[in-house]
C-alpha cells in the first residue's frame, strides 16, 4: 500500500519507484510516496531504513539511481546536465530543511544566520531582511538572542534558530530531519513547541522524520512507516500508530515504546 | 682562532640593518603566497578536470623543485621574456610563488576540516557555490590553520638567505661581505645564525601559544 | 637537438654529484633522526636536553646558513671539511633534525597501552622502544619522512653556493657559457622534479613492504 490520497489536486511531492544504493548498501528499493500540498506527514521507521535519504533527495543533496522524483511540479534527476542544475536551484528555492545537527554558521550571529540567504539569494535589502528575521526569531521565541553567536546557545536554541533560518526563505515545503534527536531530553520540548505551532498555523507542506511518536500523533495528518527502503504502511496517525494494519509496523512500535 | 666578542659587537648594527631587508622580503613574499595559494586552492576545486589537473600538477611541481633554482629561473629567464625586475622584487616573487604551493595545501586541509553539514545547510538555503565557498566555508577554514600559516612564515624567513644568490644583499650576504673584507668570518656568520635562531624560536613559541589559545 | 646534446655532459656530471650528496645526506639524516628522535624520549634529562638542542638549532636556522657556517666559519675553528663532506654532513644533520621530530611524534602516537603491556611483561625500556613501539610507529613515519627526504633533495641545490659541482652549480656554469637560460633551467627543474618522483615512489614501495611485513592490519 502506497498512498492515501484523498484530494483531487496533484501531489506537491511525488516519488515513484525510487531506487538508491550507497555502494553495496541498498537504502531505497522501489520507494514510492505522494504528499499533498499543506499536508503534515510524519515519517517513522528503524534507523537505516532510508528516512533521512528521502529528505536529502528532495532537498537535492543526493541523487537517485532509478525512479522519478517531482517536487512542486519540477521533475528532478531528468536528462540534460545544465537543465538539471537549473531545476535543482528552483527546487531549493521552494524547499527548506532543518538538520539533526543544526548546521548553523558559527562565524555569524543569529541575526546574520537568518538574514544571510534572503539577502544573498533573494536579494532582499538588509533592512527588510532584518525586520523579517526579527519577526521569525520572535515566533521561535529567541528575539533577545539576535546578536548572540551560535556557540553561546543551547542545543534547543540553536535548533530554533535553524528553523527560523529555513523559514526566512519562505519555503513551500519544509523538511525536518530528526530535528530533536541530537538534543538533550529537556530541550526537546521547546523545539517541538515551535514545530507544533508551524504545523497548526501554516499551510506549509511538512515532512517530519521523527522518533517522537506522541508528537507525530498530535501534529501529523498522515504517518508513513518506512522499512527496508519502502513504505510499509501509511495513513492517519490514529490508525498507523495505534492500530497498524501491518505486523512489521506493530513490531517496530512495540520496540520503540519499550525504549 | 677564537671568537672576538668586541668585533662581533661592532658589526652587529650593520647586520641588523640588513635584517630589515630580510623582513621586507619575508612580508612581501608571504603576502603574495597567501593570495596565490588561495588561487591555487580555488583552481584545484574547479569544475573542469583540465583546470583541476593543471593546477594540481603546477603545485606539485613548484613544491618539489628547489627554491634556489626557481629564483635563478625568475632572475635569468624573466628578462628574456621582457620583464626586468629588481633583484629584491624578483626574490619576493620567487618566495611568494614557492610558498604559494605550500599554503595551497594548508588551505586545502583547512577547507576539508569544515564540517560537511555547513556545505549542506548552505545548499539547502539556496546559496550559490561562490557565496558558500567564500562567505561560509572559507571563514571557518582559516582560524584552525593560522598556526600552520605562521610556521610557513617562519620557514620563509629562514629561506631569505637564498636571495643572496640573485644579488640581494640580505643579512647572510652582508655577513659574508664583512667576512671577506675583514677576513673574520666566524663572528658575523655566528651572529647571523644566532639572530635567525632567536627570531625563529621566539616566533614559533608565539605561534604555538596562539595555537593553544584557539583550540576551544 | 644536437645543441641539447652539448648541455648534457656537464649536467649529467652534476646529476651524479647531486645523487651522491642526496644519498650520503639521507644516510646521515636517517641515523640522526633515529638517534635524535629516540633520545628526546629518553629517561635521562641531559640526553633529552642535548637532543632538543640539536633539533632546535638545526630547525631554527636554515640549511643555507648552516652550510655557510660550516664551510666558512668552521675552518677558522680548525675543522676543515671539503665541500662534499660539508654538504653531506650539514644537509644530513639538518634533515635529521626534522626527521627526529617525525620519529618522536610517531613513537609517541603508539597507544600507551602498548607501553604498559611491555612494562607489565618486565621488558626494559630499550626493548620496549625498539621491539614494541618502534615497529608499530614505523608505518606512520614513512610519509612525513619521505617529505623530509624530498626537502633534503631540494637542499642539495644549496651546495652549489659552497662551490660543490652538483646540478645547480653546473647549470650556472652552463648558463654563463652558453646563455641558453630557458633550456637549461627547464631541464634543471624537470630533473629535480623527476628525482623527487623517484624518492616518492621509493617511499611508497617502502611503506607497502613495511605494512606487509609488520602484519599491522591485524586489530590490536
Amino acid at each position: 500500500m502506497l498512498t492515501d490520497a484523498t484530494t483531487e489536486a496533484p501531489p506537491i511531492v511525488e516519488m515513484e519507484g525510487v531506487y538508491k544504493a550507497f555502494g553495496e548498501a541498498v537504502v531505497l528499493d522501489g520507494f514510492s510516496l505522494a504528499v499533498q500540498a499543506a499536508e503534515k506527514l510524519a515519517i517513522i521507521g528503524p534507523s537505516g531504513s532510508g528516512k533521512s535519504t528521502i529528505l536529502r533527495i528532495l532537498m537535492t543533496l543526493e541523487g537517485v539511481d532509478r525512479g522519478a522524483v517531482v517536487v512542486d511540479g519540477i521533475p528532478l534527476f531528468g536528462d540534460g546536465r545544465s537543465d538539471a542544475d537549473e531545476r535543482a536551484k528552483r527546487v531549493r528555492s521552494r524547499v527548506g530543511m532543518v538538520f539533526q545537527q543544526f548546521n548553523l554558521f558559527p562565524h555569524m550571529s543569529v541575526l546574520d544566520n537568518v538574514t544571510f540567504a534572503p539577502r544573498h539569494v533573494s536579494k532582499v535589502p538588509r533592512a527588510e531582511a532584518e525586520t523579517s528575521a526579527r519577526e521569525l526569531l520572535e515566533q521561535v521565541g529567541l528575539s533577545d538572542k539576535a546578536h548572540e553567536y551560535p556557540a553561546r546557545l543551547s542545543g534547543g536554541q540553536r535548533q530554533r534558530v535553524a528553523i527560523a533560518r529555513a523559514l526566512a526563505m519562505r519555503p513551500k515545503i519544509m523538511l525536518l530531519d530528526e530535528v530533536t534527536s541530537a538534543l538533550d531530553p529537556e530541550l526537546v520540548g521547546e523545539v517541538l513547541g515551535v514545530l507544533r505551532h508551524l504545523a497548526r498555523e501554516t499551510r506549509m507542506t511538512m515532512l517530519i522524520v521523527t522518533h517522537e511518536m506522541r508528537f507525530a500523533r498530535e501534529v501529523a495528518d498522515r504517518v508513513a512507516f518506512i522499512d527496508g527502503g519502502r513504505v510499509v504502511e501509511a495513513g492517519p496517525p490514529s490508525r498507523v500508530l495505534e492500530d497498524p494494519a501491518e505486523a512489521r509496523t506493530r513490531r517496530f512500535l512495540e520496540r520503540v515504546l519499550e525504549a | 682562532m677564537s671568537f672576538d666578542l668586541e668585533f662581533a659587537w661592532r658589526v652587529l648594527p650593520e647586520l641588523l640593518s640588513a635584517l630589515r631587508l630580510t623582513l621586507v622580503a619575508t612580508l612581501g613574499g608571504m603576502s603574495i603566497a597567501a593570495v596565490w595559494g588561495l588561487l591555487w586552492t580555488v583552481l584545484r576545486r574547479a569544475r573542469s578536470p583540465l583546470v583541476r589537473g593543471s593546477a594540481a600538477f603546477a603545485v606539485q611541481f613548484v613544491r618539489n623543485t628547489p627554491l634556489l633554482v626557481q629564483l635563478h629561473f625568475l632572475f635569468y629567464v624573466l628578462p628574456e621574456a621582457g620583464l626586468r625586475l629588481a633583484p629584491l622584487a624578483c626574490g619576493i616573487l620567487g618566495l611568494g610563488l614557492h610558498y604559494s604551493a605550500y599554503l595551497s595545501e594548508v588551505y586545502r586541509a583547512g577547507i576539508e576540516g569544515v564540517p560537511r553539514g555547513q556545505w549542506e545547510a548552505a545548499s539547502a538555503l539556496g546559496l550559490g557555490r561562490g557565496t558558500t565557498f567564500f562567505r561560509i566555508v572559507l571563514p571557518q577554514a582559516i582560524r584552525p590553520i593560522l598556526p600552520a600559516l605562521g610556521n610557513h612564515f617562519v620557514g620563509m624567513f629562514k629561506d631569505t638567505p637564498l636571495l643572496a644568490a640573485i644579488t640581494v644583499v640580505e643579512v647572510m650576504q652582508r655577513a659574508k661581505i664583512i667576512g671577506s673584507e675583514t677576513f673574520r668570518y666566524l663572528e658575523p656568520l655566528t651572529l647571523v645564525a644566532v639572530l635567525f635562531l632567536v627570531l625563529t624560536v621566539v616566533t614559533s613559541r608565539a605561534i604555538h601559544r596562539l595555537e593553544g589559545a584557539h583550540a576551544h | 637537438m644536437a645543441a641539447l646534446r652539448e648541455l648534457l655532459p656537464p649536467l649529467l656530471e652534476g646529476l651524479g654529484v647531486t645523487v651522491q650528496l642526496a644519498l650520503g645526506g639521507s644516510a646521515v639524516a636517517v641515523l640522526a633522526a633515529l638517534f635524535g628522535g629516540t633520545a628526546r624520549l629518553a629517561r635521562s634529562r641531559p640526553i633529552r636536553w642535548a637532543a632538543a638542542a640539536y633539533v632546535e638549532t638545526f630547525r631554527g636556522t636554515s640549511a643555507l646558513v648552516q652550510l655557510f657556517w660550516a664551510y666558512f666559519a668552521l675552518p677558522l675553528l680548525g675543522v676543515r671539511l671539503g665541500p662534499m663532506t660539508t654538504g653531506i654532513a650539514v644537509l644530513g644533520l639538518n634533515a635529521g633534525a626534522y626527521g627526529a621530530e617525525v620519529v618522536r611524534g610517531a613513537v609517541r602516537a603508539v597507544p600507551r597501552a602498548q607501553l604498559d603491556a611491555g612494562r607489565s611483561l618486565g621488558l626494559n625500556e630499550r626493548q620496549i622502544l625498539w621491539r614494541v613501539l618502534f615497529p608499530q610507529a614505523l608505518p606512520a613515519m614513512l610519509p612525513p619522512g619521505g617529505n623530509v627526504l624530498i626537502e633534503l633533495l631540494k637542499n642539495t641545490a644549496l651546495a652549489s653556493l659552497i662551490t660543490l659541482g652538483e646540478l645547480t652549480f653546473q647549470s650556472q656554469v652552463l648558463r654563463a657559457e652558453t646563455l641558453r637560460t630557458v633550456e637549461i633551467f627547464t631541464l634543471l627543474l624537470l630533473t629535480y622534479f623527476g628525482l623527487s618522483l623517484v624518492v616518492a615512489q621509493a617511499i611508497g614501495w617502502l611503506e607497502r613492504r613495511v605494512r606487509r611485513r609488520g602484519h599491522l592490519e591485524v586489530a590490536r
